[in-house]
């Protein structure tokens, strides 16, 4: 008895510490200090992301970051499990609290038809923000950089990696370089590996097919196996790392192309101490890849990944909350040409974007192309992102 | 032993009675929405409220019915969440292929029960451990869905999935008016039948209820049966809360949620004790508790730590042969005793 009673006390003080340190860390934190549902209150805009990694929480803290700044009430309800049925569940614990929008990273591409109508019903404003919801289900999508920019990309970063040739920032989207490195290549067939998030990952399935697409290019042609080698890391670093040992020990690709968030974290453990010749790219923070790649005086080839590439994480989140605002105050409806103007804030300039058509039938707003981070600017920009 | 019950007063018996399991998850229930009736009035009396917090928490609750029968045995079903799935990808797949739902919901149940039937062969005819067994099985069920689904949705299911999750009749939630039904047919099963006592015995000694005649395998067999039946039934409760759309991820990870509420229920995870009441009152708590907590302002994180301090809890008290509520009555028992002799 006295054994069980003290076990039972010893886990609830374990608890009570732990509780104490995480009321504040990740999600569900607001700014708004009344509850959001009064009548008094301002607006508050939530976010719900993805999972509470550092990755999403980039963008969460652009969110919070901009609300903070310009005066917005914020409720973070970004979900510790990555489940649509978590994030449901946060939607509608928000929609209870009265919250004027929510902007969402979609964990997947469906299972949000019902608590988002629900949402609508109670005049909430929704968008999503890198992983799109349906086009009925939002305002608008943001998205970080076209789904067709991002595959393409990260896939001729892929194939200039495997050439051994240095992105060369004066051609942007590379296809200059390839065509010309492409045409002087007479090796064998190229060998592209691909480690995604889950099988069921909508953004990365939506690069894959664009990815597929710039391998049907002509130049390609003999010289790259049209054939990609995809593993699923679900967008955790052990699952992720598993399967960059596991492409390793295959030894059968000359590249790892990383379309998830975790999958170059996971490559920087799996690879340190190998002798390996493949090269790993793909998109990353550059503050967890920034020991896999060389710094300013090393040579381009001396680690194993050699360039990278990212958005600008804080910038789409700060877009989301700038969204929710616009739809609510200004009537914003995100329809095509219409303009979506984003203050001045940190360090980023006011800006004016321009609401494009997207490929699913409704509208999105794209910041831009994709930063590409070499021994170069790798290390300046770990600070940031 | 028998004497000494019969020797109880009207007033021990009401002692007894308030403090069992069932009760104190009661108190717990009654507890947690005072806090939030106190803490946040406006969100607590808002209408609707009440019934998201319902509705939230009852898309896995078929499978913690069924999950009371196996732990009553002192087994596990981790599989129960890929069995729901193939049960989702059964039904989804016939009706994208124009079959009525008159056929295609019965086919989806079917597979589940052949495949809890296949984890009831492994465990009681094969004598292989329903944890690894299941364990197993899970990553093959899922693993078959993921291969036969792909990256692809399926988007087609029946209208009153949703209904089911979404709707309320005279201001119930549906899903509570069924998962109340659902539970009192388990009530009746568990207590009133032959079956039902079976279960008992074997979770207290599965040697001995053998050699007193009963069929002990055919028993576990038809448990795991019965456990894939409520595997296909949550899928409807499952698939109706995400509006009508399954992966092949649908669900990964719920089955942990689904042991944690029928080991909050009562049921030991020795075996051979708890009930219905509990685990259906567990439900709710952890309903309640999820997104009370969240509208009190705690993180998502802090959350799962939360919930899991009160099923350490639950668990010592539960899974000890006689737990500390035995040890408090005994305790009682002997002062009155020592009292008595004074």
């Amino acid at each position: 008895m006295k054994k069980r009673v003290l076990s039972m006390l010893m886990v609830m003080a374990l608890g009570a510490g732990m509780l104490a340190g995480c009321g504040k860390s990740g999600g569900n934190t607001d700014n708004s200090g009344k509850a959001p549902g009064s009548d008094n209150d301002k607006n508050v805009y939530a976010i719900v992301d993805k999972n509470t990694t550092e990755w999403c929480m980039k963008d969460v803290h652009g969110f919070t970051g901009f609300c903070e700044e310009v005066g917005y009430s914020y409720k973070d309800g970004t979900v510790a499990e990555t489940s649509v049925s978590a994030q449901v569940q946060a939607i509608d614990e928000l929609i209870t609290e009265g919250v004027a929008g929510i902007a969402i990273n979609a964990n997947g591409d469906t299972g949000f038809e019902q608590i988002l109508k629900k949402a609508q019903e109670a005049g909430i404003k929704t968008c999503s923000y890198d992983a799109r919801l349906a086009p009925d289900q939002r305002v608008t999508h943001i998205n970080q950089t076209t789904n067709e920019d991002a595959g393409k990309y990260m896939l001729r970063l892929g194939v200039l990696a495997a050439l051994r040739c240095e992105y060369d920032e004066n051609d942007p989207d590379m296809t200059a370089t390839l065509k010309k490195a492409l045409e002087e290549y007479t090796g064998p067939e190229i060998q592209l590996g691909i480690i995604s998030a889950g099988v069921d990952a909508p953004v990365q399935n939506a690069w894959l097919v664009y990815m597929e697409e710039e391998l049907a290019e002509d130049m390609y042609k003999g010289k790259v196996n049209p054939q990609m080698d995809i593993k699923y890391g679900n967008d955790d670093v052990t699952e992720s790392g598993n399967q960059a040992s596991a492409f390793l020990a295959e030894d059968k690709v000359d590249v790892i192309i990383c379309i998830s968030g975790a999958a170059p974290q996971a490559c920087v453990s799996a690879f340190e101490g190998s002798d390996t010749d493949i090269k790993v790219t793909g998109c990353g923070l550059p503050s967890w890849v920034v020991d896999g790649m060389p710094s300013a005086d090393e040579d381009y080839w001396s680690k194993f990944i050699p360039h990278i590439l990212l958005w600008d994480l804080n910038y789409m989140g700060a877009t989301a909350a700038a969204v929710l605002e616009a739809a609510v105050e200004d009537g914003f409806d995100g329809s095509v040409g219409s303009k979506l103007t984003i203050p001045a804030f940190d360090r980023y300039e006011e800006r004016t974007l321009e609401v494009t058509e997207c490929d699913d039938g409704g509208t999105e707003v794209v910041i831009g192309a994709p930063v590409v981070f070499t021994h170069e600017n790798v290390e300046e920009w770990a600070k940031i992102l | 032993m028998i004497a000494g019950k019969k020797m109880l007063t009207k007033k021990q018996k009401a002692g007894r009675f308030l403090i069992r399991w069932e009760m104190l998850l009661m108190y717990l229930l009654i507890v947690l929405n005072l806090v939030l009736l106190i803490m946040r009035p406006d969100l607590y009396l808002k209408p609707g409220t009440l019934a998201s917090m319902i509705q939230s928490g009852l898309n896995i609750c078929p499978m913690v019915l069924g999950m009371s029968l196996i732990m009553m045995m002192g087994d596990v079903d981790v599989s129960c969440t890929a069995n729901m799935v193939v049960c989702a990808y059964a039904t989804g797949k016939l009706m994208e292929g124009g079959i009525p739902p008159a056929i295609a919901v019965p086919a989806g149940l079917a597979a589940c029960i052949v495949l809890g039937a296949v984890n009831g062969f492994l465990v009681a005819y094969m004598g292989m451990p329903a944890v690894i067994t299941t364990i197993a099985t899970s990553l093959l069920y899922r693993g078959m869905v993921r291969v036969a689904l792909g990256t692809n949705v399926l988007r087609v299911f029946p209208d009153f999935y949703s209904t089911v999750m979404w709707e309320e009749a005279a201001g119930i939630p549906v899903c509570m008016i069924l998962y109340l039904l659902m539970a009192a047919v388990f009530v009746v099963i568990l207590h009133k039948s032959r079956y039902g006592r079976a279960l008992y015995m074997i979770g207290n000694n599965a040697t001995t209820a053998e050699y007193s005649g009963m069929n002990v395998r055919k028993i576990k067999m038809i448990t795991f049966m019965i456990m894939g039946f409520m595997s296909g039934l949550a899928s409807i409760f499952y698939i109706g809360r995400l509006g009508g759309g399954a992966q092949s991820a649908t669900g990964n990870g719920e089955e942990m949620t689904v042991i944690a509420i029928t080991a909050l229920g009562g049921v030991s995870a020795a075996g051979g004790s708890g009930g219905i009441y509990g685990p259906v009152i567990a439900t709710f708590i952890m309903a309640v508790l999820k997104y009370s907590l969240s509208l009190l302002g705690m993180d998502d994180n802090g959350r799962k730590i939360f919930i899991g301090i009160i099923l350490i809890v639950a668990v010592i008290v539960t899974s000890t042969e006689r737990g500390i509520i035995d040890d408090l009555k005994e305790n009682m028992r002997k002062k009155r005793q020592a009292r008595y002799k004074n």
